[in-house]
């Protein structure tokens, strides 16, 4: 198993998973643009680094993230859309958007263009390859980590998280919860769109379907690491979308390494883990009650 | 402070449902006056708190507060100057938020601060604590506890410190002890009299319980079909039981004072 691989590409999908995290915690509403934003963030990026600007594509993608969730934000607040509906609508359109950004064809090679990892290289030549790149990703997600958290601890923070967790109690504070929503919504995106623009330069290439799925491997990352890191506060939530987003990969190499089922399987075992993961509570309150009809039975019986 | 003129409102207007919920209320307030409402089920109470609060446009008459028309004003604009209560303890908090979180929420908006700097300094920590402990509820030790792990008293006792942290031009107490026990209710009551008669604070409070209605702030109204049908203050509210006003509200309008709620509790007292 490609151990150094495998930890770059956790890394990469760990900006994902922090925006994920953004909609899906601290929001409380699964972000379904998702799966648009991150190929919008692959497609800018690719065509900013065949244009020769590998570092402006990771900014165009951030911002055009960001662009993707102000739609999704605006289509269920201003526009009154179900929050779900809001995400597929935004997604939906995004693929033709995206094909556009790739002029037309369904994907774009970098192959002998420069990528901010070529050009890393060409600074440190003399690190070796997979170190470098490691360092490099690691370094990204945690000041997307540490931004983050400094964020949700600021005033502006702290009244997304309200408006997330007791909308009537943000209202009732005289916080303007739709413009709130709408800036939530361009965060959690503007970091998905990052990690798809870091994904196509690392890979060297930007592909139309790259992103197709991709708010299931987010939502399983950031529920696999509630799992292992057990913190329940911001901080906590995030590192656990990070790491969470690791173990993912690493979940999956292993299963390919070990031969447990073909690549094709991907997706339905990522789906089946979310599924579960979401199926707890009440898998819990049916054990709970079983138990209790048991005793009930067996004290029944011996009075 | 507060002037409303003639506000009307009809729910589900030109359909079997329709429904009058205010029928032309004038009402006028003077800064400081604490104002108590009374009345059945379904006679505007609740009505005339969402029209002042606006959580919907009403259909006639104006609002006034602090002589700025709020008429047409958005909800989250005039919740600037107003704070408000619910029955239900659970809306006034941000139950994932931590106590002191919540304070700073609120205090680091209301003082208008950067909304990019860290909302929580240790001054304010130093601050929140002596209010908190003004509650005289233990708070100020748990700072770093989620709101949502309170008692309902404990959390409706921290909703009316937020609410008044910085004082509001008017506040809005809707049966804000209705869903708490007895204890807790009168410990909950007991802080309002005291925040609200510290603060010389304009307030509006509705309860179910009428005695409560007749003891709490300086003058008390009672509402039915809309309409303010009695409004007492004075001498008149000071020899007024009970029972007189029941006795008062039958007669006029040859109709039982019903509310599945009302209380006559603390009448001997």
């Amino acid at each position: 198993m490609d151990t150094l691989g495998t930890l770059q590409l956790g890394f990469v999908y760990a900006i994902m998973a922090l925006g994920v995290f953004i909609t899906f915690r601290v929001m409380n509403t699964p972000d379904l643009t998702v799966d648009g934003s991150f190929t919008l963030g692959l497609a800018v990026s690719a065509v900013c680094a065949v244009q020769g600007l590998p570092v402006a594509g990771l900014f165009a993608g951030f911002i055009c993230g960001a662009g993707a969730g102000v739609v999704t934000g605006l289509l269920q607040s201003k526009a009154g859309i179900h929050p779900l509906l809001a995400g597929i609508l935004t997604m939906t359109g995004l693929y033709s958007v995206n094909l556009a950004v790739m002029g037309g064809s369904p994907n774009v090679s970098l192959l002998q263009k420069n990528t901010v990892f070529s050009e890393l290289r060409r600074v440190f030549a003399r690190t070796d390859k997979d170190i470098l790149l490691l360092a490099a990703v690691t370094i990204l997600t945690l000041l997307c980590l540490l931004a983050l958290g400094w964020l949700f601890h600021t005033g502006l923070g702290l009244r997304l998280r309200a408006v997330g967790n007791n909308p009537d109690m943000a209202r009732a504070s005289s916080i303007n919860s739709d413009r709130i929503c709408v800036l939530a919504y361009a965060l959690a995106n503007a970091f998905v769109g990052l990690a798809g623009a870091t994904l196509a330069q690392y890979q060297g290439y930007a592909d139309i379907n790259s992103g197709a799925g991709i708010v299931m491997v987010g939502l399983a990352s950031v529920i696999i690491g509630e799992v292992v890191v057990r913190k329940q506060s911001i901080w906590g939530g995030l590192l656990a979308a990070a790491v969470g987003a690791v173990v993912y990969r690493f979940l999956i190499a292993l299963a390919l390494y070990a031969d447990f089922f073909p690549a094709y399987m991907l997706r339905l075992v990522s789906a089946v883990i979310v599924a579960i993961t979401l199926a707890i509570p009440k898998i819990r309150e049916i054990a709970h009650n079983a138990r209790v009809k048991k005793e009930g039975r067996r004290d029944a019986g011996n009075p | 402070m507060l002037e409303i003129r003639n506000l009307k409102k009809i729910f589900q207007p030109g359909t079997p449902h329709a429904q009058t919920g205010l029928a032309g209320v004038s009402l006028s307030l003077r800064p400081g006056e604490f104002l108590t409402i009374v009345g059945s089920n379904g006679a505007g109470k609740s009505t005339l708190f969402n029209a002042i609060a606006g959580r919907f446009l009403v259909d006639g008459g104006d609002i006034r507060l602090g002589g700025e028309d709020i008429t047409y004003q958005r909800e989250h604009v005039r919740a600037r100057n107003i704070g408000r209560l619910f029955q239900d303890p659970k809306t006034g908090t941000a139950p994932g938020l931590t106590i002191e979180e919540n304070l700073a929420l609120v205090y680091s908006k209301a003082t208008n601060r950067f909304p990019l700097r860290l909302a929580l300094r240790a001054s304010d920590r130093q601050y929140f604590r002596a209010e908190l402990s003004r509650l005289d509820m233990g708070l100020e030790d748990r700072l770093q506890v989620k709101a949502g792990l309170l008692s309902g008293g404990q959390r409706q006792a921290l909703t009316l410190l937020i609410a008044t942290l910085v004082p509001p031009r008017l506040l809005l107490l809707d049966e804000h002890t209705a869903a708490l026990d007895p204890v807790a209710a009168a410990k909950v009551m007991a802080l309002t009299a005291q925040i609200c008669d510290r603060n010389n604070m304009t307030t509006l409070m509705v309860t179910h319980n009428i005695s409560s209605a007749l003891k709490t702030g300086t003058r008390t109204i009672m509402m039915d079909q809309g309409r303010i049908v009695m409004d007492l203050s004075g001498a008149e509210r000071e020899n007024m039981t009970s029972q007189d006003l029941l006795r008062r509200y039958r007669e006029m309008t040859r109709r039982e004072l019903d509310n599945d709620r009302i209380l006559f509790s603390g009448e001997e007292e």
